[in-house]
């Protein structure tokens, strides 16, 4: 019989949607802003709920945020980017996810 | 001695006196540019205007013409002293009042920086950035609904708490 894997750190770990996982694969690979995410996942996120989703995955503790110093913000849109990078809490649900898709695809 | 109550009427009195002289000021700009519009409008429909002996039908189709042309010009014409802002402006003053700050710089900010993005790119591209404006404000829109029920109900959990 197929069981969820043992995961005795992540136990209190929300789990997360597939929106979710989709940013949170993105964002093993570095550091991201709103509008790279939904470039890079080529149609799977929306631009008019990825903000709302990160602000979401940030309060599960999924994903941490950090406001670009006033050097790096570009004068011609005015405004600072939220960076987003993952945290160990969201590595560990992606690695769960992994191994849960491992055993799934091991069973069948 | 005098109260404060009875400063009011005075204050009203200045008030009015300024609020007047800046319409009258306003009134005076847009006939100014009305009538510059219309001269231009002549000089374009110069050659569409029927001579004296044509028939109605002539002239009717030159006004409607002149009307149209009018209409554009004077809706497509900067406004004198204009200062035009960077797109998002208004759209987060606005939220500004609803939304906390942390939503509005981590939701609505996010989104008129993409906004500026695209129009920045369409622009170095050539191309034409009225529909990335509607475009962004469709999204901001979107992100403004979704978020406002969650608003809304937080405020009559906080009214219920409170009572």
């Amino acid at each position: 019989m197929l069981q969820a894997p043992a995961m005795s750190d992540t136990e209190d770990t929300p789990w997360p949607s597939r929106k979710e996982r989709e940013i949170l694969r993105l964002l093993m690979s570095g550091e991201r802003y709103g509008l790279q995410l939904v470039n890079e996942s080529g149609g799977r996120i929306k631009r008019g709920t990825v903000y709302v989703t990160l602000q979401r995955m940030q309060e599960k503790g999924f994903v941490t945020s950090r406001e670009e110093s006033p050097e790096e913000v570009r004068p011609e849109i005015g405004l600072p980017r939220r960076l987003y990078k993952i945290t160990g809490a969201g590595s560990r649900a992606v690695d769960a996810m992994e191994m849960m898709a491992g055993r799934l695809v091991g069973a069948t | 001695m005098t109260s404060a109550a009875d400063a009011v009427p005075g204050v009203v009195a200045v008030l009015t006196v300024v609020a007047t002289g800046w319409v009258f000021a306003y009134l005076r700009r847009r006939v100014a540019e009305t009538r510059e519009a219309i001269e231009e409008t002549r000089e374009k429909l110069k050659k569409w205007r029927p001579a004296a002996g044509d028939n109605k039908d002539a002239w009717n189709r030159y006004y409607a013409r002149y009307t149209t042309v009018l209409l554009v010009v004077l809706a497509s014409k900067p406004r004198e002293n204009e200062i035009v802002k960077p797109a998002g402006t208004t759209f987060l003053a606005f939220v500004s009042i609803i939304f906390t700050p942390k939503t509005v710089k981590e939701v609505f900010a996010q989104e008129v920086a993409d906004m500026r993005q695209d129009e920045i790119e369409a622009l170095a591209a050539g191309e034409p950035t009225r529909w990335i404006g509607i475009r962004g404000n469709c999204w901001l829109w979107i992100s403004l609904v979704a978020l406002i029920w969650v608003r809304i109900g937080k405020m009559i959990y906080t009214l219920w708490k409170a009572t």
